[in-house]
């Protein structure tokens, strides 16, 4: 996968290896130390994606999803690998049944009128993380798949239904409104 | 600096355009200072995102998950909303405790006979009866639960991690029925269901404690 190259899951250990088939064999307790490792992992691509409010939940439903798939994980790839593909499957799914609660900028020019001001007035800055749950919901998935994860624009239209141009479109979108958040 | 411009920098700066469009905004860039220092923006932006770094949440989710997979492997429906049979109020029951709201004896294990005898020392194994009517008594309820929950604490160290959090998230699940139901009965004390749920809600803690203390004093 692509986005490894870029922001490689953890090398997985023996005794990761271990958890995960004795995870895959009804293991609780292996399971909550394969949760443990990739927890935050996890829970960071949700808080990007979903925002805070809805990060937590979405985290669980991603590890019980991923407890009722174990059996099908080959070990072709890392645990964490497949883990990681299998969070974002989850989360772009959940991302059209789950109501958002946070304000979202409407278009461009309020972008920009935000970006503006906070890079004039630094005791108004958003952290970066703060000013990238503000993008609206295509610019944002495609920044935090693009530049955070590491992912190409043609897997990112495959993920998101969308075409590579669209998805060009809005990683330009959400870097040009970022840029004013770069202190945080 | 103009859009025709600007809208390429991000392409530009991930090699996606055309050996002749990147020779065209190259030549571009050599005489535009603002449409540089874009560029040099985006750069750092995409720098930026690079470098977020991960961080767990400020809540602990295991119990929350490990309540969902034992549910999964045990085929229990953890929670059933009973919404649409009380509309005005929110109540959650999990499936066993519909079921437990069904008998009309709670029949357990070593937790119970302390509940029956008041003896100190339970004895494992040993199976007795309460009486539906324990529940409806605050004092004596009170009690019970005080002592289940003492015997509980002493033998925890007997039980699995997994184990622990599964009886923490339910009994948290059942004081919060009963919290919800003595609120309403403040409202409606007369509520037949009210009334009926609170006091098999009650039962219920009182056989998950004796059945944990069960296992725990099993293990020892």
């Amino acid at each position: 996968m692509d986005a490894l190259t870029r922001r490689p899951v953890s090398t997985a250990s023996d005794a990761e290896t271990a958890d995960v088939a004795l995870a895959a064999a009804g293991d609780a307790r292996a399971f909550e130390r394969l949760y443990r490792a990739h927890l935050a992992r996890v829970n960071s691509l949700a808080r990007r994606i979903l925002g805070f409010d809805d990060a937590d939940e979405a985290t669980q439903d991603v590890f019980v999803r991923a407890w009722e798939k174990l059996g099908t994980f080959r070990g072709e790839a890392a645990f964490g690998t497949w883990l990681h593909r299998l969070a974002i499957n989850v989360l772009l799914a959940s991302r059209t049944s789950r109501s958002k609660r946070e304000g979202r900028f409407v278009g461009d020019e309020g972008m920009e009128h935000r970006a503006k001001g906070a890079s004039g007035s630094p005791e108004l800055r958003m952290d970066f993380e703060g000013a990238l749950r503000k993008l609206p919901d295509g610019a944002r998935e495609v920044f935090v798949l693009h530049d955070v994860e590491g992912f190409k624009h043609r897997e990112i239209a495959e993920m998101l239904g969308v075409t590579a141009g669209t998805s060009k479109a809005q990683l330009h979108r959400a870097r040009m409104s970022l840029r004013g958040h770069l202190a945080g | 600096m103009t859009d025709e411009w600007t809208s390429q920098l991000s392409e530009y700066l991930d090699g996606d355009l055309q050996v002749d469009q990147a020779q065209l905004l190259e030549a571009h860039l050599a005489t535009c200072e603002a449409c540089t220092t874009t560029l040099d923006e985006l750069r750092a932006v995409q720098e930026r995102a690079a470098s977020l770094e991960d961080s767990e949440p400020s809540r602990d989710l295991w119990s929350g998950i490990a309540t969902r997979i034992r549910a999964a492997h045990t085929g229990e429906t953890p929670v059933v909303d009973i919404e649409s049979r009380r509309p005005r109020r929110r109540f959650a029951f999990t499936a066993t405790q519909l079921l437990a709201a069904a008998a009309t004896l709670v029949v357990t294990a070593v937790g119970s006979t302390m509940l029956a005898t008041r003896s100190e020392s339970p004895s494992p194994g040993a199976a007795t009866v309460i009486p539906v009517g324990i529940a409806a008594s605050d004092a004596s309820y009170d009690t019970a639960v005080d002592e289940l929950v003492h015997a509980l604490d002493e033998h925890r160290s007997q039980l699995d991690s997994a184990t622990i959090v599964v009886l923490e998230q339910s009994l948290a699940t059942i004081d919060q029925a009963i919290a919800e139901a003595v609120q309403a009965l403040r409202e409606e004390p007369n509520d037949q269901f009210l009334n009926s749920h609170l006091a098999h809600t009650k039962r219920q803690k009182l056989e998950l404690l004796a059945q944990a203390v069960t296992l725990a004093t099993a293990a020892s």
